[in-house]
């Protein structure tokens, strides 16, 4: 397999293009001026908590 | 589509599973990669289990997800040196105020780290992998890759997913947060010592804080899942817990590198 032999593989097809479209939507709203945003909780959607954080504010 | 479902995306974990050759797999960390357009910022080649502190690296893998459409060379794409992932972990030099050098002054990584280039002169030519959005690339911990500036009109995004088994250890002092993707094992716990409940049950029960720190697992915390229908203080809670989990997390990073 390319991958142990490589180190990587690629590319492979993952989600539709509308799909990665209504994902980069939801980022879009995220960016930050630093340009990249880590996070851990992967149900808790850093737009849920923006909403949340506007909801509770 | 949210980010959830993309982490457990089938195709995507069947070929993360495929690539690490496990059934039992943990999403370590994850974020948004971007490239704002017509920017000179680049990533400088390096490997991604430098600053980490997961062993064994070789159990880890980024997942890639183009978000952007398209991302090619011109967008800035990431382009891997083939085999590298072979040399096990190579040194890195820090250059956190990108200060050291001038080639270097737009590198957006962490640390500002960089592979020497005497180093750099022994591996393989780099492989452009363009992607169209909605297509991922797969590389391990190890492998060395790079990716440049973006000169489109347009920012260039994607998201990093970082997986890896249940073998994986926490090498650092501060226990760290992962998520339960697909199998039956906790990291570095064994089947016997958890075979009451499924791994399902488990990372729902993880929402409630007390629980989760009475599982006293060795290396990782489980990520809490909130309930189908969560409340706000449901979300209250997962928003704390996200940000104990990234004071650790950065904690560990920017911990001493290895190579100081």
């Amino acid at each position: 397999m390319a991958f142990q032999r490589d180190g990587f593989a690629g590319p492979i097809d993952i989600i539709s293009g509308s799909e990665a479209e209504l994902a980069l939507e939801e980022v879009q709203k995220e960016l930050s001026e630093k340009e990249a945003n880590r996070f851990k909780l992967h149900l808790v959607l850093p737009c849920i908590l923006t909403k949340l954080h506007i909801i509770l504010n | 589509m949210y980010f959830d479902q993309i982490a457990h995306h089938p195709k995507l974990i069947a070929a993360v599973k495929h690539a690490l050759d496990s059934e039992d797999i943990w999403l370590w960390s994850s974020d948004i990669n971007t490239k704002k357009e017509q920017s000179t910022n680049f990533f400088s080649p390096h490997q991604d289990a430098t600053y980490a502190g997961l062993s064994p690296a070789a159990q880890c893998v980024t997942a890639w997800v183009a978000l952007s459409d398209p991302v090619g060379e011109n967008e800035g794409c990431l382009s891997f040196y083939p085999g590298s992932h072979q040399l096990g972990q190579l040194p890195h030099c820090v250059d956190k105020n990108n200060n050291n050098n001038n080639n270097n002054k737009n590198n957006m990584l962490s640390l500002g780290q960089y592979i020497d280039a005497t180093i750099m002169q022994t591996l393989k030519s780099p492989i452009s992998i363009p992607l169209r959005a909605g297509q991922a690339t797969l590389h391990s911990f190890d492998c060395v890759h790079a990716s440049g500036p973006n000169n489109s009109t347009f920012p260039r995004v994607g998201l990093a997913l970082r997986y890896m088994t249940c073998y994986v250890k926490q090498t650092k002092p501060n226990k760290e947060m992962a998520t339960w993707i697909c199998g039956s094992r906790y990291p570095d716990i064994s089947e016997k010592d958890n075979n009451d409940t499924t791994m399902q049950e488990r990372a729902m029960n993880a929402q409630n804080e007390e629980l989760q720190c009475s599982e006293q697992l060795c290396y990782f915390d489980v990520e809490p899942r909130l309930p189908l229908h969560p409340n706000e203080a449901d979300f209250e809670r997962g928003r704390r817990a996200q940000k104990g989990a990234m004071e650790r997390e950065d904690l560990n990073y920017f911990a001493t590198p290895p190579d100081e």
